[in-house]
């Protein structure tokens, strides 16, 4: 495996560096060569393979280890690039944005710090995933859920501080963080909000303390390396029941998402409901092949044929109803007489759904915070296993839904795509994920995914939608879309980038996002 | 869903599925010191009708275990170190399980990972577990 140096280091005081990292951790945690291929994006969309290519890895096992790995990036100018689990697989997993960037890989930083039953909240470091968190809370029997995003093998802490979301109450994760230590680029350790106070005793139980509200500036940023972060857990509620819905028409979803809007917005839906796409329903059970081996999108009479095979909607709703039954049952009639006004609307509970792998049996974990990664079976959709997330956000409303929905699926379909996704309900807003499914060993169809890709962000910010999360090979051009007035916010970005990071050696790209050093020849 | 009625063609594609199936599995033992792998546990997807004829030409494939797309729960029994050593876990699946295993135990040093697409569905693949060290 060639090594790629990054941009402005020499040989030498590459070499350097990783000497003083390894005094730091010790040999065996600093990784160069074929040891660096768990640190390859899995799915890169990009032709060129070695655009995200690591030069060498780091692993430290504290925060002061991290503090003095900081030091020395700095002392050689050597770019850092953090991850905690390293399992951001469809937006670019481990893999680094600039190449030849030094993954600091903080996988071995996993203690589960304290987890608060009374209180609840837990304070982990950023190598616990949501099996390390979800196992502990049931060995130790405490009453309370977390809120896992679907693949359940990611980081709390870097779940949270890339926006993701989960499927109970509590499915806003970065809201329901409540205190960070953080690694600033120079090696200074601080904390935010209570943790400020020397020997508080409520730093996971208020978010603000005094002062400005820095905790936000931490996430999906290069201003610092979380080290330790709170987050709020869910008592258990004394009832649980999920639920699916689905509807038979593709015009259906103008008038689901505004019988949902006041739904939501007034908490009669609890959780962080979505509305999910016939094909990504239908992929977690079965195979394009198994229908059409046809290229170009499904006709009808197919779309109907898996519709009536696995008893699912053109769109479907997964929800869930949380607390004693007396109050389950009031909001179930709410939620059913309301959406009982979509003809062919169909209403489903767990034990409707018999069917081996149904999804409502992993939505039903998944909505009590049972981590799995059952949602990787749609990949087997077309095989492959590339996707990646094409994300804009909306106003919960159905004509702004329908506007989406039919812009991406015929820009898919133009392209040689299926459209797949999800409509998450937010408080005030419409996550719309797309997946995007690519044979990852085809350059032919990931140059068709590229390029649709492309289009697809530029058409929407035409449109008024931004998204909220993107690959690495896409941030630069979502960060263009973020304009306004000059493109005011990337200056402040970049005002405070470089106060906080003046050697510019965390996370050169990170959201788009460039060092002054790297600005005007960023890669 | 199509899949009733064999044909000569898929006979024919069988046999060059077998092949392959065959291969990968002579390889992957070959490499694996023979005496680490004391349990061989062989899976299948039962949604797929040739996936189980295939995963039965795998090595030493005695029982087989039907798994269909969702790789929960045989990645959740992996986390212990102890009870993964000297195990190989092999089969004819589709691609998410292997792709998740693969993700899984990437940063395993002592692990060996092989898979290979046989069609556009299924996939033959092996992964090895060394002997532990504590």
């Amino acid at each position: 495996m060639k090594q790629i140096l990054p941009q402005g280091v020499g040989a030498t005081e590459f070499a350097d560096a990783l000497q003083a990292f390894r005094k730091v951790v010790g040999n065996e945690f600093v990784y160069t060569g074929e040891a660096l291929s768990g640190y390859a994006d899995p799915y890169s969309i990009v032709a060129d393979d070695d655009a995200h290519a690591a030069s060498a890895a780091v692993a430290p096992g504290s925060a002061e280890q991290v503090q003095a790995i900081l030091r020395a990036a700095n002392q050689y100018g050597v770019p850092l690039w953090p991850v905690s689990c390293g399992k951001n697989l469809a937006y670019g997993a481990a893999a680094p944005r600039m190449a030849g960037t030094v993954v600091l890989d903080l996988k071995r930083m996993n203690r589960i710090l304290e987890v608060s039953e009374e209180d609840g909240y837990a304070l982990v470091e950023p190598g616990v995933s949501y099996y390390d968190l979800y196992n502990h809370i049931q060995a130790k029997g405490y009453k309370l859920w977390l809120d896992v995003p679907d693949p359940g093998w990611g980081s709390v802490l870097g779940n949270a501080l890339e926006h993701g979301v989960g499927y109970t109450p509590y499915g806003d994760h970065l809201a329901m963080q409540c205190g960070m230590e953080v690694a600033l680029p120079t090696g200074e350790l601080v904390r935010t909000g209570m943790g400020a106070l020397p020997d508080s005793n409520t730093w996971q139980l208020f978010k603000y303390g005094f002062g400005p509200y820095l905790d936000g500036m931490f996430s999906q940023s290069n201003f610092g390396v979380v080290t330790k972060m709170g987050i709020w857990l869910m008592p258990e509620p004394p009832g649980y029941r999920p639920y699916m819905i689905s509807f038979q028409r593709e015009e259906d979803l103008e008038q689901v998402v505004d019988i949902l809007r006041p739904l939501k917005v007034g908490m009669v839906i609890q959780n962080a409901a979505t509305i999910r796409s016939l094909l990504l329903v239908a992929a977690v059970n079965a195979t394009r092949s198994q229908y059409t081996d046809k290229a170009g999108p499904l006709p009808d009479s197919i779309l109907r044929r898996i519709m009536a095979d696995q008893d699912i909607g053109m769109w479907n709703i997964y929800g869930a109803l949380y607390g004693p039954p007396p109050v389950m049952d009031t909001l179930w009639t709410v939620i059913r007489d309301s959406f009982s006004k979509v003809p062919g609307a169909k209403f489903y509970f767990l034990e409707d759904r018999k069917r081996e792998n149904d999804l409502l049996i992993g939505r039903a974990d998944a909505m009590r915070g049972v981590p799995r990664l059952s949602e990787f079976s749609f990949i087997n959709w077309t095989g492959g296993g590339g996707h990646i997330g094409f994300s804009p956000v909306s106003p919960i409303r159905g004509k702004e839904a329908m506007k989406q929905y039919t812009m991406v699926r015929d820009r898919l379909h133009e392209y040689g795509f299926d459209y797949m996704s999800i409509f998450a309900i937010g408080w005030r807003e419409l996550h719309h994920v797309v997946e995007l499914l690519f044979d990852r060993r085809d350059p032919a169809i990931k140059h068709k995914a590229e390029d649709v890709f492309r289009l697809m962000v530029r058409e929407a910010a035409a449109a008024g939608y931004g998204e909220y999360r993107t690959h690495l090979s896409f941030m630069d051009d979502i960060a263009a879309t973020y304009g306004w007035n000059d493109h005011a916010l990337m200056k402040l970005h970049q005002t405070i980038k470089d106060a906080v990071d003046p050697k510019g050696i965390l996370a050169p790209g990170k959201s788009g996002i460039w060092p002054a050093r790297y600005r005007r020849s960023r890669p | 869903m199509s899949g009733s009625g064999i044909t000569r063609r898929d006979v024919l594609a069988t046999g060059v599925i077998v092949t392959a199936a065959l291969a990968i599995g002579a390889r992957a033992a070959a490499e694996a010191p023979a005496a680490h792998i004391v349990d061989i546990m062989t899976f299948y997807d039962p949604r797929f009708p040739q996936a189980r004829s295939l995963a039965r030409t795998l090595p030493r494939a005695s029982a087989l275990l039907g798994v269909g797309g969702d790789p929960s729960l045989l990645v959740a029994q992996l986390a212990d170190r102890r009870e993964r050593a000297g195990l190989r876990l092999q089969g004819v699946t589709t691609e998410t399980i292997p792709f998740c295993l693969e993700q899984y135990i990437r940063h395993d040093r002592d692990v060996r990972f092989e898979s290979r697409r046989l069609n556009r569905d299924l996939f033959a693949w092996s992964l090895d577990f060394a002997s532990y060290t504590p």
